[in-house]
């Protein structure tokens, strides 16, 4: 079908009006002048038509449009009179249908969030208009999928987080080959969605806005008045007034940008914007002063319901019988546009915050207290504390992954200390008290610290107190605590690398940075207990093999590390022997890092890597055997 | 939770409880006890409200007299959260008890509130909704309607005819919001579910007005019982809302309106007269037995409210001269063509009720007595002839009141004439000032219906003046300070700017433009180092609309945009509502706002800012009344001469209530913390006159500070306030658990046996004589401890 159209006069010019293909805008296009005069309403912008009723002779259509980032109150209106004489009526009838039926259509979608059209006065989108689309699409983060997939945002992460970029880089080049890219991306970030929600929330934090014509001071400089004003600031009064965005834009072509600016700035309609009273002295300006008379503050919502703690005119009609005398003269209001300033001030802030969630509440939800309200006027110090709301997290068997490092003695006497009933020492030591202390009080103090053991045939160990061998023992464990003390203080610049290089060390932070990362992806497609993701898991096996390489080459290049300071040391002691003949102390031991410091810091890595390998191994085997027992 | 006073169990629906709760519940408890009244000033935020009402809940609940509970607050607001408390309370007794008692509490406010037609309550005006609900709900509408004729009825008020009278909606506590979602939910009319449920109610929670006001007052006697506990709660201002309830203006254009409503009532009156005559003549008849028998329609048809009318008066027969219809409505067409000419003096005169009758009777010959029954006569033509408009006699109605209260009242009342606006003017703007003086005139019905009445409030100091101003006695009178564990707040008195200049907000220097900058200095210095909110209260609406333009003029306002949005009260109360929530956003948002309004204003009465909505409050000036003015200037030379109460000294008490209520506006709750700013040089010699707990807390060193100083400690305070405070640390100082209460009251209890045992040991010892008298205080030794208390409490 084709769109329906009809000639009609705009503004007494003669033309034809037609719907647009799509059916997403109606333009007028004047017979004469070709193109230059054509008017073009978008649907999407329409807020209103209205017909001459089918009674009258003329007929008329009037379109109402509301530019986006216009005042509400405010829309524009378009008259076309339609002038195909007796087919007039059905003409205007056919587009008048089809815009109606277009702007429902366009409501309709509207409620699922479209881009609102382009602004045709090209100043972009304010500010606060992308933040409420911002809003009005939330799910930006509360979708898992759109996150992984918003390759922009891991980037602009990344970027903020130079650690994680260093092992996401790392953990790219160290991939199996049979991980594409894809795959390692989605399984990399899959496991930091929290990091990207967070930062997608981040970066959708804007600084709020601020009065920006109260920031503007002119200065003068060599008897001339300057004033400087960025981009952001125009952008900015062009959103907290609306009117200078309409002054500009009906005005800039006629003056040019910075005659309209250092006018603006000196004119009436400035001191009225910033809320001061003008004065007759006041410079009058012949374009900008055309605008004193528009209302700026039309534009507030008004039926808004307020909670009612806050209600001050429910307050206000509280009473509706009120009587008394009126109040005294200095509590009597002038008339508002005596004070401008109060008004402005108000409703400034009120643009301000605009983009902010209200604190009571929606506005517009319908009456009725909700419980926020109420918990606001409890007493919360009498409430007392409240309790913690924790989740406890169990561990069953703890043991078994510490179990490697029940070789230490200690630990072996702690559990063996551990294997003992207390309540049985306990009665020993008591039995034991009584038996070996006088009722008296006096008890040789040497009994007390190391009781006789009678019956205990650990007699070797039986030492008295002030013995060469407990005083040795005590400070043996005074020198090794001050050794401990002096390695903490210590200021070289091997302290925090274990000895290590920092370049080495560098690598070892990373290689292990890495190793985690597999082994979270292992335990995480491990885990799973998806059968679709054997596949993945066996690249992974592979990959956590050449972590275990790499911590070897790490080990190695450490151990070559040391050798090369070994040997420097004793090259420095045959030197010194050389040129003195005195041999001095060489002192091996205290030349940190090597391989034992690595095996130190990487241990429960590895041992990490041996259990997921042995646990991938064994889960492989019964596969096995459940596979071939079928 | 739970715990015994004497005999009582009173269950508290917190964990903890202050220790000024408690002893406030002691004495709440004992003045209920003795049935008398009494004047308690608790510091703000400390839990007024759920004290009072889960001791007077237990009271009620606990012994068979069921004394009925009044509560009265100042605005919709308090009335609303005082609802909310009590549903808390109940729901938390219902929980302890297992079992849900049975209860009704509900509150009223005007029809406008509470209306749920969808045209009436679009309406903007509180007397065009109340009128045009009367015109849909009226009795005679209802019979039209029966009679087949074509008038609107309000559905939601015909539902309730087809509902129990005694039951239109559950028990349980409604709040204003609560009822309003009922009556949606049901389609029953919210108003009168509540007007009607009123004698049901164990609680009934709604604005003084509807107990001053003296005709509803008339009424609400007959609804309840001698025994009602009535509550005024912040009442710090009663005594003007008592003298409101009672004065009355009327201004040329009212005079000019009431003569257009005389010619209306005319000709309905002729209408009538040819078609339905016998009307008219009943109403004639019934008005020759006397008032209260025409008084028969249901009680929510009245017009409006009257004023109060003696008893004898109401037997009596009408005069006969007003009783026919024609013949009123030529009287009260001769009395308004008498004030219009009294309007065209061009001096200021002023004089009493008898010399004003005097005069009206030698110019008019119209006597005092029928002047006394002018608004009810009027009232019983309204409904005879069955007017529906009745917005458009709302000033007839004025002038009818204004002349039953002149000739009424001989003494506490004075009229007073102003031709001018203000000194300045040169064209005549007249207003007749029907002025109430006398606080007690109002109010006396109230204490003398009822046995307990309880005046509370966060800012009552001086005690005395209440009963000396309203005229009755007290059983108890008291002040509480308030026990912290921490310094919660500070108190402080700035007498000089950064450049030592004094300031103040004296008529002399205060428009001076240093002073103006070094207030705008404090609140700037105080943008700068506040977190989230901050409160500034002027003395005037005119000294603030000044003062910001000159701050904006020089500059000072640009500086503070920088810190904090800035907020303004407005004359428009729903444009303030927005600036308030705006300003509570962006505190919420971290953002901070500063929040301008007037002390006497809108915003100080039931707004709260506690915790971040207001960190600190700033009282530019001592909020003095308008000394000019000449109904205060009468006032004042009443109370000197009837009371004995100085100029200087009402003046400043009236000033420093309305300060201190400024400044009690930012804390609720121990945990809650906040700067307090007097900024006026003459604080520095009225801080005495602040209420004990906020006196008790200011320092010594903190009555004389220039803002630089100011800003010092405050910023020390400030820091020191946001160190942790865990609810613990206060356990037993400023909170109490149960087991602290007990100890408490072992202490106590051992304390008066000791002063007991002492006292006897005394009587002893000095002389025989005394021991009979001992003896007998033995006897009687709870009346001793009254004394002993009653001593303390002075």
């Amino acid at each position: 079908m084709a769109p329906p159209s009809g000639s009609a006069a705009y503004k007494k010019k003669d033309g034809t009006l037609t719907m647009s293909q799509d059916c997403q805008s109606i333009s007028w296009i004047p017979a004469a002048g070709g193109a230059t005069g054509t008017i073009t309403l978008p649907v999407a912008q329409i807020t209103n038509l209205q017909q001459t009723p089918a009674s009258n002779p003329k007929v008329m259509l009037k379109i109402f449009v509301l530019p986006p980032n216009a005042p509400e109150n405010s829309p524009e209106q378009y008259v076309f009179n339609f002038t195909a004489g007796t087919n007039a009526r059905t003409e205007a009838d056919a587009i008048k249908d089809a815009l109606s039926a277009a702007i429902q259509a366009a409501k309709t979608a509207q409620a699922a969030p479209t881009p609102p059209p382009a602004p045709a006065t090209g100043e972009g989108m304010s500010t606060a208009m992308a933040f409420a689309s911002a809003v009005s699409s939330k799910s930006t983060w509360d979708d898992d999928k759109r996150l992984k997939g918003d390759v922009e945002l891991q980037q602009s992460l990344l970027k903020s987080d130079p650690n994680l970029q260093r092992m996401f880089m790392e953990s790219l080049h160290t991939k199996p080959d049979t991980l594409t890219a894809g795959q390692f991306m989605s399984q990399f970030w899959s496991t930091r969605i929290h990091l990207l929600r967070a930062h997608a929330i981040e970066r959708s934090q804007t600084r709020g806005s601020y009065n920006v014509l109260s920031t503007l001071k002119p200065r003068v400089e060599d008897n001339v008045t300057k004033l400087n004003i960025s981009k952001e600031q125009i952008q900015l009064i062009f959103n907290q007034h609306p009117l200078v965005r309409r002054v500009y834009d009906e005005n800039v072509p006629k003056l040019s940008e910075a005659q309209f600016w250092s006018r603006f700035f000196q004119s009436r309609l400035f001191k009225k914007l910033r809320g001061e009273r003008l004065s007759e002295t006041d410079a009058t300006d012949a374009i900008l002063d055309k605008y004193l008379q528009a209302d700026e503050h039309g534009n507030l919502p008004r039926d808004a319901h307020v909670p009612n703690f806050l209600d001050l005119e429910g307050n206000e009609v509280n009473n509706s019988q009120r009587r008394g005398n009126r109040p005294d003269l200095d509590m009597r209001w002038s008339a508002p546009d005596k004070v401008p300033i109060i008004r402005t001030l108000n409703s400034l802030s009120e643009k301000i915050m605009a983009n902010v969630a209200a604190a009571d509440g929606d506005p517009h939800a319908p009456a009725g207290m909700d419980e926020d309200t109420y918990n606001e006027i409890q007493l919360r110090d009498l409430l007392g504390d409240e309790e913690a709301n924790l989740v406890p997290l169990n561990i069953r068997d703890q043991s078994r992954f510490f179990s490697a490092q029940t070789k230490d003695s200690e630990d072996e006497q702690n559990r063996l200390f551990a294997q003992q009933d207390p309540e049985k020492i306990l009665s020993d030591l008591r039995r034991e008290i009584d038996q070996n202390l006088p009722d008296d009080g006096t008890a040789p103090l040497g009994r007390l610290v190391e009781p006789d053991e009678f019956g205990d045939d650990e007699k070797k160990n039986n030492q008295q107190p002030g013995s060469r061998a407990s005083l040795q023992k005590s400070s043996g464990q005074i020198l090794d605590a001050i050794r401990d003390r002096r390695a903490q203080t210590d200021v070289s610049s091997t302290t925090g690398t274990y000895g290590l290089s920092s370049s080495l060390y560098d690598r070892l932070t990373l290689t292990h940075a890495t190793t985690t990362e597999f082994l979270h992806q292992f335990w995480q497609a491990f885990l799973s207990g998806n059968p679709d993701r054997a596949g993945e898991l066996s690249s992974l096996v592979d990959s956590l093999h050449r972590a275990m390489e790499r911590i070897k080459a790490v080990t190695q290049d450490a151990e070559a590390e040391r050798q090369v300071e070994v040997d420097r040391r004793k090259r420095h002691a045959r030197e010194v022997l050389e040129a003195t003949g005195k041999k001095p102390r060489l002192n091996l031991t205290s030349i940190q890092g090597g391989e034992k410091a690595v095996h130190q810091l990487m241990g429960p890595t590895i041992q990490a890597l041996e259990t997921a390998q042995a646990k991938y191994k064994a889960a492989l085997a019964e596969e096995m055997k459940e596979a071939s027992g079928q | 939770m739970k715990f015994f006073i004497d005999d009582l169990p009173i269950l508290f629906p917190y964990p903890r409880i202050y220790p000024e709760q408690y002893a406030y519940m002691c004495d709440l408890k004992k003045t209920l006890d003795a049935e008398g009244h009494c004047v308690l000033e608790m510091p703000s935020g400390t839990g007024k409200t759920v004290s009072l009402l889960s001791l007077i809940v237990a009271y009620q609940m606990h012994y068979p007299e069921h004394r009925k509970l009044i509560y009265c607050s100042r605005t919709m607001s308090e009335i609303e959260k005082a609802l909310a408390e009590l549903k808390a309370l109940m729901k938390y007794r219902t929980e302890q008890l297992g079992y849900t008692e049975d209860f009704r509490a509900l509150g009223l406010t005007s029809r406008k509130n509470l209306c749920l037609h969808p045209s009436v309550r679009r309406e903007k005006s509180g007397t065009i909704v109340d009128a045009r609900c009367r015109s849909l709900t009226a009795g005679f509408v209802k019979e039209k309607k029966e009679k087949g004729e074509d008038v609107e009825l309000c559905v939601y008020h015909e539902n309730l005819d087809l509902l129990e009278p005694h039951n239109l909606v559950p028990p349980g506590v409604f709040t204003l919001d609560g009822l309003l979602k009922y009556g949606e939910e049901h389609k029953q009319c919210p108003y009168f579910s509540a007007r009607r449920m009123m004698p049901f109610c164990n609680v009934i929670i709604y604005s003084y007005h509807y107990l001053l006001d003296p005709k509803i007052a008339e009424r609400v006697s007959r609804e309840f019982s001698k025994d009602c506990i009535v509550v005024f709660d912040e009442a710090h201002n009663i005594d003007n809302v008592c003298i409101e309830s009672l004065s009355i203006d009327i201004t040329e254009d009212s005079l000019r309106k009431a003569t257009r409503g005389a010619n209306n009532l005319e000709r309905k009156i002729n209408e009538m007269k040819s078609s339905d005559a016998e009307k008219l003549q009943n109403e004639y008849s019934k008005l020759v037995e006397g008032l209260r028998e025409a008084e028969q329609a249901r009680e929510e048809d009245q017009f409006i409210s009257n004023p109060v009318l003696p008893d004898d008066l109401l037997k009596e027969a009408v005069p006969g001269n007003i009783r026919r219809a024609e013949h009123f409505v030529s009287f009260l067409k001769r009395f308004i063509e008498y004030l219009k000419t009294r309007m065209k003096v061009t001096h200021t005169i002023s004089e009493t009720p008898p010399s004003f009758l005097t005069h009206v009777k030698d110019l008019t010959y119209i006597e005092r007595k029928p002047l006394r029954f002018c608004a009810e006569r009027l009232t019983s033509l309204v409904r005879t002839l069955e007017l529906i408009n009745i917005e458009d006699y709302q000033p007839l109605q004025e002038v009818a009141t204004f002349a039953t209260l002149v000739s009424t009242y001989d003494k506490g009342f004075l009229l007073i004439l102003e031709p001018f606006e203000s000194e300045a003017a040169t064209v005549p703007n007249p207003v007749l000032h029907f002025t109430c003086l006398d606080a007690a005139i109002a109010i006396r019905p109230v204490f003398e219906r009822f046995r307990s009445v309880i005046i509370t409030s966060g800012t009552l100091s001086p005690l005395e003046m209440y009963p000396k101003m309203l005229g009755f006695t007290t059983v108890m009178q008291e002040s509480y300070s308030m026990t912290l564990a921490r310094r919660s707040f500070l108190p402080m008195v700035v007498t000089r700017g950064s450049d030592q200049a004094q300031i103040s907000s004296s008529f002399q220097i205060r428009n001076d433009p240093g002073v103006v900058r070094n207030y705008g200095n404090i609140v700037l210095e105080f943008s700068r180092i506040t977190p989230d909110g901050i409160v500034v209260f002027f003395p005037s609406y005119l000294y603030m609309e000044s003062i910001i333009s000159m701050w904006q003029g020089m500059g000072i306002l640009d500086s503070i945009w920088n810190y904090k949005l800035i907020l303004v009260e407005t004359p428009d109360a729903q444009e303030s509502s927005l600036a308030l929530e705006t300003y509570r956003t962006a505190c919420c948002n971290g953002r901070g706002a500063i929040l301008m309004c007037v002390a006497r204003g809108k915003v100080s009465e039931g707004i709260d800012f506690d915790h971040h909505y207001g960190r600190a409050v700033i009282c530019i000036g001592v909020p003095f009344q308008y000394t000019e003015s000449r109904i205060l200037k009468a006032r004042l030379e009443f109370l000197r001469e009837t009371y004995r109460i100085r100029e200087n000294d009402f003046l400043s008490f009236d000033a420093m209530r309305h300060a201190a209520q400024c400044l009690g506006r930012v804390l609720r709750g121990k945990d809650d913390y906040g700067v307090m700013v007097l900024a006026d040089k003459r604080f520095q010699k009225k801080r005495t006159q602040l209420p004990k707990w906020i006196s008790q807390a200011m320092l010594e060193s903190e009555t004389n500070l220039s803002t630089d100083m100011a800003v010092a400690t405050a910023k020390n305070f400030l820091r020191g306030m946001a160190q942790p405070f865990k609810a613990k640390d206060q356990d037993g100082i400023s909170t109490w658990s149960l087991a602290d209460l007990e100890r408490h009251r072992q202490k106590q209890t051992l304390e008066e046996e000791r002063v007991r045992r002492e006292a006897l040991d005394n009587g002893h010892g000095t002389n025989g004589a005394a021991n009979g008298g001992a003896a007998a205080a033995d006897e009687f030794d709870d009346d001793i401890d009254d004394d002993l208390m009653m001593l303390d409490a002075q």
